[in-house]
């Protein structure tokens, strides 16, 4: 009967193969499967005394067509999409906050110059004055605007950050359980063909948030690797959480460790590059140059005088820590430099004199300066003590100015002595209110004279500064330089996006070409298997019809 | 090249090309939509960088010309009030060439009459104001500049301030505009001081600074005899005598007719001899320029005959007696006002009685003072000598014509701002022109281009989906029967 068997065995083959291409058929669009091919091997013939006759066919293995070396460069490429998709995504979020328009800070900053120039010609205008204030009110709103921004996207990071933790964080464990499975089938003889497509599908999905790869042990586990082994898992699954170092930084740990995973790429790392370094850095920039605009505007507000002249008090609206101590140590808003102020007096004939006071602020606390004030005849300086800040005044009748020499120390401007803005940061700037309730409050003048508006010009003139602060840019610079950067980071994500875009098509072009389902060849293949079965099938007959003609004969 | 090729993969590639192809039809046609080739930073980051920059450079060029066009209108409108002051500084020159013909009462007053009304003109255009406040007051542009019947020793009071308007230009020099009152109506050009009077007083030689007019008061102290003649000053010699001068400068003649000092004959500087006995304590004696002492006889030396030396003392002072210098009789004796501080150089040296001079400061009259003097003039309120009416009238006229010169002078600094600004102002234009064209070139799309691209970009969209489908529609399906 060993006809019977052959043909049997091509049967039995032919409908295997029927249902491997028919499963090929089935998944031909489905993300991550690998066609899978039957492997067919003649049977151990069987001798007479003269010959070896064939006993038919056996399927040997229903193996995956893979080509691991795409399919590792395929995860890796995935990897670092990811990073750069991911930095891309907060980059143009940065952009958005920094694309130019009609109320963007770069309107607010040009405007606020400009209206400053045209207050400066025309001081007794009170609607010149009205615009600048609003001009000055909207650059101020603008600062903050972006600071919130920035500091909003840095929360949308972080949730992001997490919510990626805790998906990462199940399809580890989703993975952890396939590898069991599949080594449990491994240990059964068979191969696994579907689970180790579900579980590449679920590595490759964690490739997008880190780099990972896995191997396979001889003993036949399954080991995947996070960021090339920092962290290792295989049938048991190992849970990450995002931690917050002490330096202020956030980095991915494995649970019970304190070591944060080093991450080149994926999305995680985008998202923690992004937390550590590209927000704070947009940030610290916008932050420089509102407080360098702030500090060199105020300072030179201090030194001009309203259109009435003189002022009988000034009272600072910026703090130190301590009053007592020196002022280097006691945190003043703006850096105070050692040199000479100067303080004008001004008595009831309008005699003017200007007197000089040395500061360094490595010895001298506020209290010093106070006292040192106070000792000019005509003027009383109080440094408080509760609010950190310094109250000047003139004596009686005398009333007192700064318009008289250039104050080198910066001093005014860190204690909030007459400025125009308030505040401490990009999130409190602002135009002080009382100016803003009382515009002729406005320092316009070098003279105390109506029409006097150099004061303001020179503020104007501060456009052009080209000081250290920005490496020799002026304020305008400087914010097109931090706009330009932003569309760097775009672009420059983009351009990685599309180099990995094409390399990653090349390489799933290269992967479909060994695993892809070809519609038309699995029906060929479909055809040649039918045409097979059918051969079988009429061996079977033909050798049925051969035994019954040998019955017959025999009857 | 890769011999296997799915259907899956044809049609995920289709896919990619197709979004590329979206993506810039989107961008294509934001670009034609807003003409804009930069939309945001990243579409070109340099050129974002460049764009941003001359944006604020056009707009703060804007700016220049809304402060260029403020600084102009002023201009503009100092213009006229000035061209107005000249009008009418034209009239009042005729007036002072029609004055010292001018005999009859009712013509004089006629002519005062009309300088009236000029000298009020120029004060209204003086003080003229817009909405940013006063024209000519300077930096103090809420300050009236020429108070009305502010005067000051015969000088118009200017309350403006020194400095004048400017135009202030971020980045660029400052521009005068429009110049501060006293430049324009209180010109400073002083010419040699001119005293009137009897009293003997002479300019000094040290530079005053006093303008416009100043009586010189020159006011008797004491007197005092040389000798042994007896005779002394009377009890109204301090405040009677007019007299004044070193010993010797006035001589006392004594006759004792008497012999015994009881009686005898006085006679000051020649005058005519005054009778007088031992009994006078306060006796008036007149010499022969109408000068006078009051003299006490009633310890004359019996028996003298006689030529006595007389010194007298003095006192001079410019603020009406306010203050006063003692006299020194020396060539250059300073004089100081204490309403002001401004000072005049006396020559006492041979000043010989007590009175008012009159003290002209030709070069230092200001606009108002040069129309009003001359209506005084005209007036003659000084009671001047016919002759000494018409040297003045004649100086009036020289005042008349310098400050007209002076602000014809000051129209034509005026109208050289006016120039420069104007100037300013073109190479502004040009400069946001070319500014523009900037700009322009680094964000402008260029909407041919994106056109033609949008078109190409069209068709090959449709190519792609029409392959694909030619691709994809075939399969062994359809011939499997």
């Amino acid at each position: 009967m060993k006809a019977f068997d052959i043909g049997l065995s091509a049967l039995r083959a032919q409908q295997l193969t029927l249902s491997v291409l028919g499963n090929n058929l089935a998944n031909a669009s489905t993300p991550g499967y690998h066609r899978q091919q039957v492997d067919l091997a003649t049977r151990s013939p069987l001798r007479d005394d003269t010959f070896s006759i064939g006993t038919g066919v056996d399927v040997t293995n229903i193996r995956r067509l893979t080509n691991d070396a795409v399919e590792t460069a395929l995860i890796r490429n995935s990897s670092e999409a990811g990073f750069s998709q991911q930095t891309r995504d907060i980059a143009a979020q940065i952009e958005s906050l920094l694309t130019p328009g009609e109320a963007s800070i770069h309107a607010s900053l040009s405007k606020f110059f400009n209206s400053l120039e045209k207050v400066a010609n025309a001081p007794q205008d009170s609607t010149a004055r009205s615009e600048f204030l609003s001009s000055a009110s909207a650059l101020m709103k603008g600062f903050s605007s972006l600071d919130q921004g920035l500091t909003s996207l840095g929360k949308d990071v972080r949730l992001s950050l997490d919510g990626a933790v805790k998906d990462v964080n199940q399809k580890i464990g989703d993975v952890a359980q396939l590898n069991s499975k599949i080594l449990q089938a491994r240990n059964q003889g068979t191969e696994p063909n579907d689970l180790l497509d579900r579980r590449d599908q679920l590595v490759s999905q964690l490739s997008e948030y880190f780099e990972v790869d896995s191997i396979t042990l001889p003993d036949g586990r399954e080991q995947i690797r996070i960021a090339g082994g920092a962290a290792v898992f295989g049938t048991e699954p190992v849970t990450l959480r995002v931690q917050d170092f002490k330096n202020g930084s956030v980095g991915i740990a494995v649970a019970n460790s304190s070591t944060a995973i080093p991450l080149n790429s994926g999305r995680i790392a985008a998202m923690t590059t992004a937390l550590n370094e590209t927000i704070p850095e947009f940030k610290s920039r916008l932050s420089d140059l509102a407080r360098e605009i702030v500090r060199t505007v105020d300072q030179q507000h201090a030194q001009g005088m309203t259109d009435k002249g003189p002022y009988s008090s000034l009272l600072g609206n910026r703090r130190v820590t301590d009053v007592a101590v020196p002022l280097a140590r006691s945190n003043p808003n703006f850096p105070i430099a050692a040199g000479s102020l100067y303080i004008t007096v001004t008595d009831a004939t309008g005699t003017r004199r200007t007197e000089e006071v040395q500061i360094d602020p490595n010895t001298d606390s506020l209290q010093d300066v106070a006292t040192r004030l106070s000792s000019i005849s005509g003027v009383f300086a109080n440094a408080d003590a509760a609010s950190g800040t310094l109250s000047i005044a003139g004596q009686g009748s005398n009333l007192i100015d700064f318009a008289g020499q250039p104050d080198k120390t910066g001093i005014l401007s860190a204690l909030g002595i007459n400025s125009l803005f308030e505040g401490s940061s990009p999130g409190t700037f602002k135009v002080r209110d009382e100016i803003l309730r009382n515009p002729g409050l406005l320092a316009t003048s070098a003279t105390g004279l109506p029409g006097d508006g150099k004061n303001l010009a020179a503020i104007a003139n501060l456009r052009d500064l080209r000081g250290n602060a920005f490496s020799g840019r002026t304020f305008t610079e400087e914010m097109a330089d931090v706009t330009a950067e932003s569309g760097l980071l775009v672009q420059t994500s983009d351009s990685q996006n599309t180099q990995l875009q094409a390399f990653r098509q090349r390489l799933e072009a290269d992967r479909d070409s060994v695993s892809g389902v070809d519609i038309n060849e699995e029906m060929l293949k479909m055809m040649q298997s039918q045409r097979a079965y059918q051969a079988a099938a009429r061996y079977i007959t033909t050798t049925d019809q051969m035994l019954t003609e040998l019955f017959q004969m025999a009857r | 090249m890769i011999n296997r090729v799915t259907q899956n993969q044809i049609s995920r590639l289709a896919n990619a090309q197709l979004a590329k192809q979206t993506s810039e039809l989107s961008k294509r046609q934001q670009e034609i939509s807003t003409g804009l080739r930069i939309q945001r930073p990243s579409d070109d980051p340099a050129a974002m960088r460049r764009s941003l920059v001359q944006k604020d450079r056009l707009d703060r060029l804007d700016s220049h010309l809304s402060s260029i066009q403020f600084a102009q209108s002023r201009l503009s409108q100092s213009e006229v009030q000035l061209q107005d002051a000249n009008t009418l500084l034209v009239r009042a020159r005729g007036i002072a060439l029609q004055a010292p013909q001018a005999t009859d009462e009712t013509e004089v007053r006629a002519l005062a009459n009309e300088l009236d009304g000029i000298l009020s003109q120029l004060t209204n255009v003086a003080n003229a104001k817009d909405e940013n406040g006063y024209l000519f007051s300077g930096t103090a542009s809420q300050t009236q500049p020429f108070p009305a019947g502010a005067t000051r020793n015969g000088q118009s009071s200017y309350a403006g301030s020194q400095a004048g308007n400017e135009l202030l230009i971020t980045g660029d020099t400052s521009r005068d505009t429009v110049l501060s009152g006293n430049r324009i109506f209180q010109p400073m050009a002083r010419e040699s001081t001119i005293l009137i009077g009897k009293t003997g007083a002479r300019t000094g030689t040290g530079t005053d600074t006093a303008t416009g007019t100043r009586d010189l008061l020159i006011t008797h102290v004491a007197t005092s005899y040389a000798g042994a003649s007896g005779v002394s000053a009377g009890t109204n010699s301090a405040t009677g005598d007019t007299i004044i001068g070193a010993l010797g400068t006035h001589r006392l003649q004594i006759n004792d007719t008497s012999g015994t000092g009881a009686a005898g004959t006085l006679s000051l500087n020649g005058g005519p001899p005054v009778n007088f006995t031992n009994a006078d304590t306060n006796l008036l004696v007149r010499g022969s320029g109408g000068e006078q002492i009051y003299i006490d006889t009633s310890a004359i030396t019996a028996g003298f005959n006689g030529s006595v030396d007389i010194e007298a003392t003095g006192a001079m002072s410019i603020d009406g007696g306010l203050t006063t210098v003692p006299m020194t009789f020396a060539a250059n004796e300073i004089v100081t006002d204490s309403r002001d501080g401004t000072i005049v150089n006396v020559d006492s040296t041979v000043i010989a009685r007590s009175g008012t001079d009159q003290m002209e400061f030709p070069g230092t009259v200001d606009v108002f003072n040069a129309v009003r003097a001359l209506r005084d003039d005209l007036l003659n309120t000084r009671n001047l000598s016919s002759t000494d009416r018409n040297a003045a009238l004649s100086r009036r006229l020289a005042d008349i014509d310098r400050v007209q010169n002076h602000l014809l002078d000051t129209i034509g600094v005026q109208s050289v701002s006016r120039q420069q600004i104007d100037g300013l102002q073109s190479r502004t234009e040009e400069l946001q022109l070319a500014g523009n064209q900037q700009y322009s070139d680094t964000v402008s799309a260029d909407i041919f281009e994106s056109v033609t691209r949008l078109q190409e970009l069209t068709n090959l969209q449709q190519f792609t989906m029409s392959a694909v489908g030619k691709l994809l529609t075939p399969n062994l399906l359809n011939y499997i029967q």
